[in-house]
């Protein structure tokens, strides 16, 4: 019985082992590359994500200014609006009381706006600095008043440069951004940031 | 078939074999292709990503150029944008005038096409960064870009109000005259999109005379740019015209500060 039953041959089982090892072993180098490229673009990812992110606190930064301060090296120090909505209400308003039946909104009486006028007064302005450290980027906020929120943060861990190249005029701003996406592979970028506040 | 041959107890011949290597082969290729597809689609992410800042970038190149008052009021070139843009990416900037209804668009919807509205004051602007030449492959950033801030002309200059025709000393009764209010900037380039009031006064050091003023042109959409001063004015018996003179006086609103026309016209009106 045991002579009827037929199995592969040995050339039929090389050939087989043969294809089958071949196969698994281009899939197995697919699988190992792709784990690469998937592993290098998610720390490309995480860097990126860091790298916008620092990026948009920036635009918000520099657009907000009202001034920028002159450039010094690897930290950008600059001073910017801080709004606080409270603050519109003009000191020099005075409100008319309410009458008790129907309940009528808080309003004002209408004030004769003042010839000239400051928009943006110093008590409403932040100063406001980046400074580069081996921890990453640091965005610093120092408040003159004590309502706004005095502090320090870090911003992007795997910014490894910033680099203000340049202030025009107009007030476009030329920053140099390098982000540390894998260990020793270092991307650079470059980037405009236009302030948007006139100040006078 | 395989259980038909297993139950035989016989093994799988050759060319079944190939066969199922072929389907293992099959299902490898369908894998690689759905890691290339992967890579693919992750490359693309990048090019998106690296041609939205390469559109911010631009855009704040363009903010940055536009707030040289010539540069927004004419819009030609050199552009300092241009040619900054690595290959395979290709920059491209459109730009229009967008008319935008003041205060806004809720509150001038009840005057129809008499709105009151900043036609020069803005540039709706769209940066569109493309890497190849598939429709898709496109990234494109759309943003409002205003009239920048402008110094004004000397107080003597800063705000003109000016007849439209000869004025006639006197304006004969019923007669009238056209006048158009302009604010100037320090260059003596006129500002767009100034809203103007325009009042008459009886001057106390001269012969007062009456008249009316209408201010609702709807060449000018509200906006009090130009006024029609007639030479008649209200009387419980009707309409009437006395001799005199009257003052017209312009005021505007810049960046705040209001301003007034420090050099009033006056005219003279006949009975």
């Amino acid at each position: 019985m045991m002579t009827m039953r037929r199995g592969f041959s040995l050339a039929e089982v090389l050939v087989t082992c043969s294809l089958l090892a071949l196969i698994l072993g281009l899939l197995a180098e697919l699988v190992s590359e792709y784990a690469a490229a998937t592993n290098f673009g998610a720390a490309k990812d995480q860097a990126t994500a860091s790298l916008e992110f620092t990026i948009a606190q920036l635009r918000s930064d520099i657009e907000a200014s009202v001034e920028i301060l002159p450039p010094a090296g690897t930290q950008l120090k600059l001073r910017r609006v801080h709004f606080v909505p409270s603050s519109f209400i003009p000191p020099h308003a005075t409100e008319v009381p309410a009458a008790p039946v129907p309940p009528i909104p808080l309003r004002f009486r209408p004030v004769t706006p003042p010839a000239t006028w400051e928009p943006w007064p110093d008590t409403q302005l932040v100063e406001v600095t980046y400074k580069l450290e081996p921890s990453g980027l640091w965005r610093g906020v120092d408040s003159p008043s004590s309502s706004f929120p005095s502090g320090r943060s870090l911003l992007g861990a795997a910014v490894r440069g910033l680099q203000v190249e340049s202030v025009s005029v107009q007030g476009l701003v030329s920053l140099r951004l390098s982000v540390e996406e894998a260990k020793g592979n270092v991307r650079s970028l470059n980037t405009y940031c236009c302030r948007m506040v006139d100040h006078p | 078939m395989l259980l038909a041959i297993r139950s035989r107890g016989k093994g799988l011949s050759l060319i079944e074999s190939v066969v199922a290597i072929y389907l293992l082969v099959g299902v490898c290729l369908l894998m690689a292709l759905l890691f290339h597809s992967s890579l693919a689609y992750g490359g693309r992410v990048v090019r998106m990503q690296t041609a939205t800042q390469i559109a911010e970038n631009t855009l704040a190149q363009v903010r940055a150029w536009a707030k040289d008052p010539s540069h927004f009021a004419t819009w030609s070139g050199p552009y300092p944008w241009e040619a900054t843009a690595p290959p395979p990416y290709q920059v491209i900037v459109a730009q229009s005038m967008q008319t935008v209804a003041s205060p806004c668009s809720q509150t001038e919807k009840v005057f129809g096409d008499n709105q009151r509205s900043l036609f020069q004051s803005y540039r709706k602007v769209t940066v569109s960064v493309r890497w190849t030449n598939q429709p898709n492959d496109v990234v494109r950033l759309t943003s409002l870009i205003g009239d920048p801030p402008r110094g004004l002309a000397p107080l003597s200059q800063r705000l003109t109000l000016t007849a439209q025709s000869p004025v006639p000393n006197p304006i004969p009764p019923r007669g009238k005259i056209v006048f158009k209010a302009q604010l100037w900037d320090s260059g003596l380039v006129e500002i767009p999109d100034v809203f103007f009031s325009q009042v008459i006064l009886a001057p106390i050091d001269l012969d007062p005379g009456n008249a009316v003023i209408d201010v609702n042109d709807l060449a000018t959409r509200r906006t009090g740019i130009t006024a029609v001063l007639w030479n008649y004015y209200p009387d419980v018996d009707g309409w009437s015209s006395i001799s005199g003179s009257v003052e017209l006086r312009a005021t505007a609103r810049y960046r705040g500060i209001p301003l007034e026309n420090t050099v009033p016209v006056v005219v003279r009106l006949g009975p």
